[in-house]
């Protein structure tokens, strides 16, 4: 999807704000977000505030070659499995827009694996002297931060026609904390001070904190 | 507050949020740990056939066995590909004869009788042990691995797979027994037995007795060497944390012989004969020659003798022959020096022209060597150099030198002037090269603090020392390797324990060779 699409939909579904009559209480659904994929279910409370709880995971694990002189290479297996509970209190800040919330909440991670494993097949070449894939090892590198994350950030409803169907966009953001790096190996980063040398990443990575949330959900009303 | 003030607010705290966050690789560095060089204990797990024993279990217990580290101060033991272990004193500790440093480390693998290795560090020393594991099902170079319990009446009797017995004794009834030092020992003691047969006189700790005392502790004359043995055992008895070197109360040994000539008559071990008893004592690193023992018969017809045991030791019933402990020592005066490869020499007995030895000599200059520990009767002796070495082999028939005929129990020291025979033989100079990537120079602060590196023949995998650059020192010259011969090399940051860098096949094309490493990581 180009920019200018995605430009377009914010508009469509900002617009349909009007039509909203909060005629149904309960809203269930599915959602889509940088987060990962789940499900949704929307409570209004009353015209002006909403209580909503989604589940996401998101899943990914392929291998990368990333290639390095003297035809060697390094295998990247990114594991990244992650599972969200989050819920969050809505409330329409214009009288004028009820179908605009500004959202905040918090996010609890039932699972959160942001891991990434290297190896080679080839060996690694260093300009004159190799590193053999045996000598090389595996290395396992990981970053998690805290299991509990506010979020803050704003949501637009179109009620699609006269149908039970709505359209939800969300744009926000969480709050991390801190992460904190580990790092496993076996080979030859075992004679290195790679495990203490790794803080000055740590540190360097203090203020990613913050992880910008997208979402997209359709929701059925009852 | 409106809706586009707000979005237009949130915008802003979310860029300023990914402008404010630095590279995460900024001033990163990836430093080497600095290798434990002093308080080490390197141990070389073989069996006696000289075989890798894989898989290997490394135990380690007693009172400061969680302060035993690896040689980068890590609680993490692993075997290198070679079957060595390197235990460490950890860093912080700094042992004393009022504060030693003690622990006891127990190898085993399946099949195999277990070893166990008592240190007790009053100081920082290094020091290395090869470890030879005795199987318990197959006879190795003439050595079997045993294991019993003792029965209700103290009766322990040690046998072979098939069941023939070779060792009982008896008065192992919760005996108690003392360690190396003389302290009492708790626990059940387990015992652990390699008999070794007539094949195995090459085993022998040190091969030579350099010392021999009575059992009043007065020194004999001469050095000895073994010539045969009729019946030959190694006890080590061991509780969960410690290793026992005496019992309070001496045991009574029974050890069955082997049908065996005696070298002295030259006729099979006659019931009755007196035959001789030598105890090596590991923990004293003494030989006793303790009092001559009968041979006695059983009704089966084996020969037996009996003696008492209190020490774990070496015990064996079998012949020596006096060598020299006097010695003549021949000192070179040549044009050689730092040459780092040792030249093949013999000496050939004058009488008869027969070699009596066969060692590899340095002929750099002011270096000597003797004749020491050969056989009293061999009289005297030439000594000739070949134009051989340990690295590069060559001519072994045609001497370069011969020496005049020497006594080899006389005590004196005879000059040999090589000058004009031994040609300075062709070098090498190694180096470790970092190439930097251009902009940047090299960073001596993040090099290892020591490199060692290796050769090999290619593909062998038979890996011999080249040299050992530190973060100052970084080039060397060498006598090991020839220009125009093709080399496998390797080299180790933590002291040698593992050697990630290789470089194979590679051609020695002029008298220089650089391993190179072409790593961003050693450069500012």
């Amino acid at each position: 999807m180009k920019i200018r699409h995605l430009f377009f939909f914010f508009l469509w579904v900002y617009g349909g704000y009007a039509q909203d009559s909060l005629s149904r209480r309960w809203e269930v659904g599915a959602v889509v977000s940088t987060s990962g994929r789940g499900a949704q279910v929307v409570y209004h409370i009353s015209p002006r505030w909403n209580i909503q709880t989604t589940f996401q995971t998101l899943r990914h694990n392929q291998t990368y070659t990333i290639p390095l002189p003297g035809s060697t290479s390094l295998q990247a297996e990114p594991q990244i499995l992650t599972r969200f509970w989050t819920i969050q209190m809505g409330i329409a800040p214009f009288a004028n827009r009820p179908n605009f919330r500004v959202l905040a909440g918090v996010s609890g991670a039932l699972r959160q694996q942001y891991q990434a494993r290297f190896s080679t097949e080839t060996g690694v070449a260093l300009g004159g002297a190799t590193i053999s894939a045996a000598d090389f090892g595996i290395v396992e590198a990981g970053i998690r931060w805290n299991t509990w994350r506010p979020y803050l950030g704003v949501g637009w409803r179109k009620v699609l026609g006269k149908s039970r169907l709505s359209l939800r966009t969300d744009l926000g953001v969480y709050y991390l904390g801190s992460p904190q790096l580990s790092v496993a190996y076996e080979g030859f980063l075992e004679t290195t001070n790679l495990s203490e040398d790794i803080r000055v990443v740590e540190q360097n990575m203090k203020n990613y904190s913050f992880y910008p949330h997208l979402g997209l959900s359709v929701t059925y009303g009852f | 507050m409106d809706f586009k003030r707000l979005f237009r607010y949130s915008f802003l705290i979310g860029v300023g949020q990914l402008v404010g966050c630095a590279n995460p690789l900024e001033d990163f560095k990836l430093t080497f740990k600095e290798p434990i060089t002093q308080g080490l204990y390197t141990f070389t797990i073989r069996d006696y056939a000289n075989r890798l024993v894989v898989p290997m279990d490394l135990k380690i217990t007693g009172k400061e066995a969680d302060r035993v580290v690896n040689h980068l101060n890590d609680p993490k033991f692993v075997f290198s590909e070679e079957g060595q272990i390197r235990l460490a004193i950890e860093r912080s500790i700094e042992p004393t004869p009022s504060e030693p440093f003690s622990f006891l480390a127990t190898f085993s693998a399946e099949g195999f009788l277990p070893q166990s290795y008592r240190i007790r560090a009053t100081n920082r020393a290094n020091r290395g042990f090869t470890a030879r594991l005795a199987s318990l099902t197959t006879r190795t170079q003439g050595v079997l691995g045993m294991q019993a319990t003792p029965n209700a009446q103290g009766i322990t009797t040690f046998a072979d797979p098939e069941g023939l017995p070779w060792v009982r004794w008896t008065g192992a009834v919760s005996p108690q027994g003392l360690n190396p030092w003389g302290e009492p020992v708790q626990g059940n003691i387990r015992w652990r037995l390699q008999h070794f047969n007539r094949t195995s006189k090459n085993v022998l700790p040190g091969q030579t007795i350099g010392r021999l005392y009575d059992p009043t502790g007065k020194e004999l004359p001469d050095a000895h060497v073994f010539q045969g043995t009729a019946g030959f055992i190694y006890t080590q008895w061991v509780t969960e944390t410690e290793e026992i070197a005496k019992l309070a109360t001496p045991l009574a040994v029974q050890m069955w012989l082997e049908n065996q000539v005696n070298p002295l008559t030259g006729k099979e071990i006659q019931k009755g004969e007196m035959l001789p008893l030598y105890q090596y004592n590991p923990f004293t690193g003494r030989w006793t020659k303790q009092a001559d023992v009968v041979a006695e018969q059983e009704a089966t017809g084996r020969l037996f003798v009996r003696f008492a045991m209190q020490e774990s030791s070496y015990w064996i019933v079998g012949w020596t022959t006096a060598v020299c402990n006097t010695a003549t020592t021949f000192r070179i005066q040549s044009l050689l020096k730092d040459v780092d490869i040792n030249y093949f020499c013999q000496y050939v007995r004058e009488s008869d022209g027969q070699v009596v030895r066969n060692f590899f000599a340095s002929m750099n200059n002011g270096s000597s060597f003797s004749t020491q520990f050969l056989p009293r009767e061999t009289g005297k002796v030439r000594l000739f150099i070949y134009l051989s070495t340990d690295f590069h082999g060559g001519d072994r028939t045609t001497p370069v030198y011969k020496s005049e005929p020497v006594d080899v129990c006389v005590s004196q020291v005879v000059p040999l002037n090589l000058d004009l025979i031994l040609p300075f033989p062709p070098s090498v100079n190694v180096f470790f090269n970092v190439r930097c990537p251009e902009g940047k120079t090299l960073d001596e602060t993040l090099l290892p603090a020591q490199m060692r590196s290796q050769f090999s023949e290619p593909g062998k995998n038979q890996w011999r020392d080249l040299a050992v650059f530190t973060r100052s020192s970084r080039s060397i010259r060498t006598y090991r390797l020839k220009t125009g011969v093709t080399y496998d090399f390797r080299a180790s940051t933590d002291g040698g324990v593992t050697w990630p860098y290789k470089q194979e096949n590679y051609k020695i094309l002029a008298s220089y060779y650089g391993l190179s490493l072409q790593a961003d990581g050693y450069c500012k």
